[in-house]
């Protein structure tokens, strides 16, 4: 065997290196992630390659004509003709990339894997390319990255035969036998230390409305401005919700980190982060020791139960064996080898977790930490598949375990009935408003705004063995909506209970937007919002100019000239009318119909009323004309009433399957009264006796539409 | 031909009484026992060295005396060319040690003889293929 080094078109051999190591490494549950690394010490060289290397060239060792490893140079060393090169592995060197991290939402590993080995080759298996992920991605090193995503599922990062990193779940199932001629005398026990529990946290986060905001940035205080300042959280933000105050601009942003420039204050609201922690013991006797795994954002529901379980196999069962064997170029972390222990005096498989290769003159060396008694196992997705249990697959409040589920180990998540919708708005009723010129009017006459839709519901998970053939199972009813009687927003309650068996979802908490992990369907989906009422119509117009006219004998005589224009219908909603304006409105002294114009030193006009808006149940009332009344000598001359908005009687049919109750529509909005003015310009003053007349009143909005019904998923491996 | 050898590049006219060459099969540092018992080889290569033996004579004393000097030079290697099989063979030795005698001593001069040096040689003729 002929091991040699290629580094830029150079060739080192035997002859002019020594003190050659490679380091290999597999973490063969993906508990860490090593980097491999490798040195050596070129001996009597000519040439600056202290100063001529950059970080990141390529190094390749060849066994005769096959290339066995790729490593990049970390650093070269002169000392005199002798040059010390260090070299670790693509894994190694991604760890000095940055990633942005994100909230992965079913993206696949084959989709992420670009972006974190950035222009390093590697070579990933199809059902390891295949894997959704779900779940959040800190802001890290890429090295750092790809540890959260093999942890989970158990992705090994292996070798190609050329040295290049193999994403992949299988581990070699034929052993590769050590012949006892190749192995240096002296086989150990290795000192894996001894573990008796394992902990793995469970993570989900989901995005809500509910939760407050976070300061997540400030620099208020020192007025210093950020000029493309990045900022990174500690923690996910829902990233449509990022706001900045003041002149603090946000130039790029993410689920981790945002650039902002300027002054003033950055808020956000995270992500809602629920954690479940689960352990098992590995039944090792001893002091308690317990091995836990804390931040793998990415252990979610559906792995959590491999993720443990290959953990906990790992700790329970291996042991190490140390052997140096005569190794060919081949050697690889993760291979199976069969080893002779000399004190059992039997043959033992076991995995290559690390191998410290020292290439020499003629012979390689490899010193092995070799992991026998144990099985690879427990890696992917604990669960692939799902039904849903809905009331219509009950009889007689029983469900029955379809055969591919009887006996399998199955996550159950119970839904309570959905939340209903929010109240539909009131539509507004006019109101005076006084300018403080010495006039005043009405405004406001908005149809109601349409209810928000509900959102959550209850939510208890637990992972079971489903032995029994069948199980008792009530479905809780979709919560109704909110109903209000004066047009204040009311909620919608959430619905009634989910049960399996014994357990019930009014032990779990309320939660929004749950994914199904096995595909992605959101449950508990937010509610439509409501539709609004239809507007009030606008009231009609008045308008008085003062004209001027030349006698015939050159005086000048001012005269008032008044006019008065109909105003609107109301808003229309659907198949419903808005109600029509008014129609006749007056002026004064005499009375003449829309557009006529009237004049003289003192002029009163009122306009008639606009129509009520409609509502999706009703149509809008018709608005009024101008009228007047005598009482006791006087005159009062009233513009035309506003119609009065529709109620909205409708509730929002009841949400589809999964979904929350549609907010409650509203209220047409009450039509505006026609408008009224009086002016003179002869002494004494003589004014008309003119008055708005009544708006319209808004219309109430309706109830909220009633949430979906509960449900119940179950997760399982096909 | 001239009787004599050449060290660094330069012919002395020496009378060499004696001529042997070893070989050496050398290993490196994975060479070691194995748990079998037999021995797992880290062939390097092999090494040929050459031991020899100088008369000194008259007419050769001034070359004797130089050959000395150079021998014992405080240098790592030097570039010696001695018989092998049916030729010659020059390759990079190192010298690390050398004695020879007092013969005579009178008012022609000073006789040392029988110098004997070892050559080794500083890399392997012959590498594994």
């Amino acid at each position: 065997m002929s091991i040699t080094f290629k580094y830029k078109g150079e060739t080192f051999t035997a002859q002019n290196r020594s003190q050659s190591e490679m380091v290999i490494e597999k973490a063969l549950v993906a508990e860490m992630l090593s980097a491999d690394s490798f040195s050596f010490l070129l001996r009597g060289a000519t040439g600056n390659y202290e100063q001529n290397y950059r970080k990141g060239d390529v190094l390749e060792i060849w066994n005769g004509a096959s290339q066995i490893a790729e490593f990049f140079i970390e650093r070269i060393k002169a000392d005199d003709a002798n040059f010390q090169f260090t070299c670790t592995s693509a894994v190694g060197m991604l760890a000095t990339v940055h990633q942005d991290g994100g909230m992965l939402s079913g993206e696949t590993v084959g989709d992420v894997l670009p972006g974190l080995m950035g222009n390093y080759s590697y070579v990933v298996d199809p059902e390891v390319a295949a894997i959704q992920l779900r779940g959040w991605l800190p802001e890290s090193d890429c090295r750092s990255a790809l540890r959260q995503i093999c942890l989970p599922y158990g992705i090994s990062i292996m070798r190609t035969s050329a040295g290049l990193p193999h994403f992949k779940f299988n581990f070699p199932t034929v052993a590769k036998e050590i012949s006892r001629r190749d192995v240096y005398s002296g086989l150990k026990r290795g000192d894996l230390t001894p573990v008796t529990q394992v902990t793995v946290l469970e993570h989900s986060f989901y995005a809500s409305n509910a939760v407050s905001e976070e300061v997540l940035f400030d620099n208020t205080s020192t007025a210093i401005a950020a000029s493309s300042d990045r900022i990174s959280f500690d923690m996910p933000i829902q990233a449509t919700t990022l706001r900045a105050t003041g002149s603090l601009t946000i130039d790029d942003s993410g689920v981790n980190f945002a650039v902002v420039s300027g002054v003033g204050v950055l808020y956000g609201k995270p992500y809602v982060h629920t954690v479940r922690a689960q352990s098992a013991s590995t039944g090792v006797v001893g002091e308690p020791n317990e091995m836990r795994f804390e931040d793998a954002y990415l252990v979610n529901s559906l792995n959590s139960y491999n993720t443990l379980q290959r953990l906990a196999s790992y700790y329970s069962t291996a042991e190490e064996l140390d052997v140096s064997i005569r190794a060919d170029g081949t050697v690889r972390a993760g291979d199976l080898v069969r080893v002779y222990d000399k004190y059992r005096q039997e043959w033992v498989n076991g995995y290559l977790q690390k191998a410290v290769v020292r290439f020499s003159a003629s012979t390689t060396r490899a010193d092995c930490s070799v992991i026998a008694n144990w099985r690879p196992d427990y890696i992917g997705n604990n669960y692939d598949s799902y039904v849903v249990i809905k009331a219509s697959d009950l009889v007689g409040g029983v469900w029955t375990v379809p055969a591919e589920l009887q006996g399998k180990r199955v996550q159950v998540v119970l839904f309570g009935g959905l939340r209903g919708g929010h109240s539909g708005g009131k539509g507004q009723t006019p109101a005076p408003v006084y300018p403080g010129d010495g006039t005043w009017h009405y405004e406001g006459n908005a149809g109601g705004v349409g209810g928000d839709g509900g959102e959550g519901a209850m939510v208890y998970a637990a992972e079971i063995d489903l032995t029994a053939a069948s199980y008792a199972v009530t479905i809780g009813s979709g919560g109704p909506g909110g109903i209000s009687a004066d047009g204040t927003d009311v909620a919608g309650d959430l619905g009634g209970d989910t049960t399996f068996g014994s357990m019930s979802s009014a032990n779990g908490a309320e939660v929004s937007n749950y994914i199904n992990l096995v595909d992605g369907t959101l449950y508990i989906e937010a509610g439509d919002k409501g539709q609004d009422g239809g507007k009030g119509g606008e009231g009609g117009t008045v308008n008085i100019e003062m004209v001027s006219y030349i006698t015939p004998d050159n005086v000048w005589d001012p005269y008032l000239e008044g006019t008065w224009d109909v105003g609107e219908d109301g808003e229309d909603i659907g198949t419903h009318s808005g109600g029509a304006k008014g129609t006749t409105g007056w002026v004064g002294q005499s009375t003449g119909g829309q557009g006529v114009m009237s004049h003289g030193k003192t002029v009163g006009v009122t306009a008639p009323g606009g129509g009520g808006g409609a509502s999706i149940s009703a149509n809008g009332s018709a608005g009024g004309n101008s009228t007047s009344s005598y009482n006791a000598g006087v005159w009062s001359y009233f513009s035309g009433p506003g119609g009065n908005g529709a109620a909205a009687t409708t509730v929002p049919a009841k949400a589809s399957f999964g979904k929350c109750g549609r907010g409650g529509y509203g209220g047409g909005g009450g039509g505006l009264p026609g408008k009224c003015e009086t002016q003179s310009i002869e002494w004494p003053r003589y004014s008309y006796n003119v008055n708005p007349g009544t708006p319209g009143q808004g219309g109430l909005g309706s109830q909220g539409g009633t949430g979906s019904d509960g449900f119940v998923v179950v997760y399982y491996k096909a | 031909m001239n009787k004599g050898l050449t060290l660094d590049g330069v012919f002395y006219k020496l009378h060499v009484s004696s001529l042997k060459r070893h070989f050496q099969v050398l290993d490196g540092e994975n060479a070691e026992r194995a748990d079998a018992g037999n021995i797992i080889r880290d062939v390097i290569g092999t090494y040929y060295n050459y031991s020899m033996t100088i008369e000194n004579a008259v007419d050769t004393r001034s070359d004797y005396d130089a050959f000395y000097e150079e021998i014992s030079a405080p240098v790592e290697s030097h570039i010696l060319t001695v018989p092998y099989a049916q030729g010659t063979m020059t390759f990079e030795a190192y010298v690390t040690a050398g004695e020879d005698n007092l013969e005579l001593m009178d008012e022609d001069g000073t006789d040392w003889n029988g110098l004997t040096v070892q050559f080794i040689a500083c890399e392997p003729k012959r590498v594994p293929a």
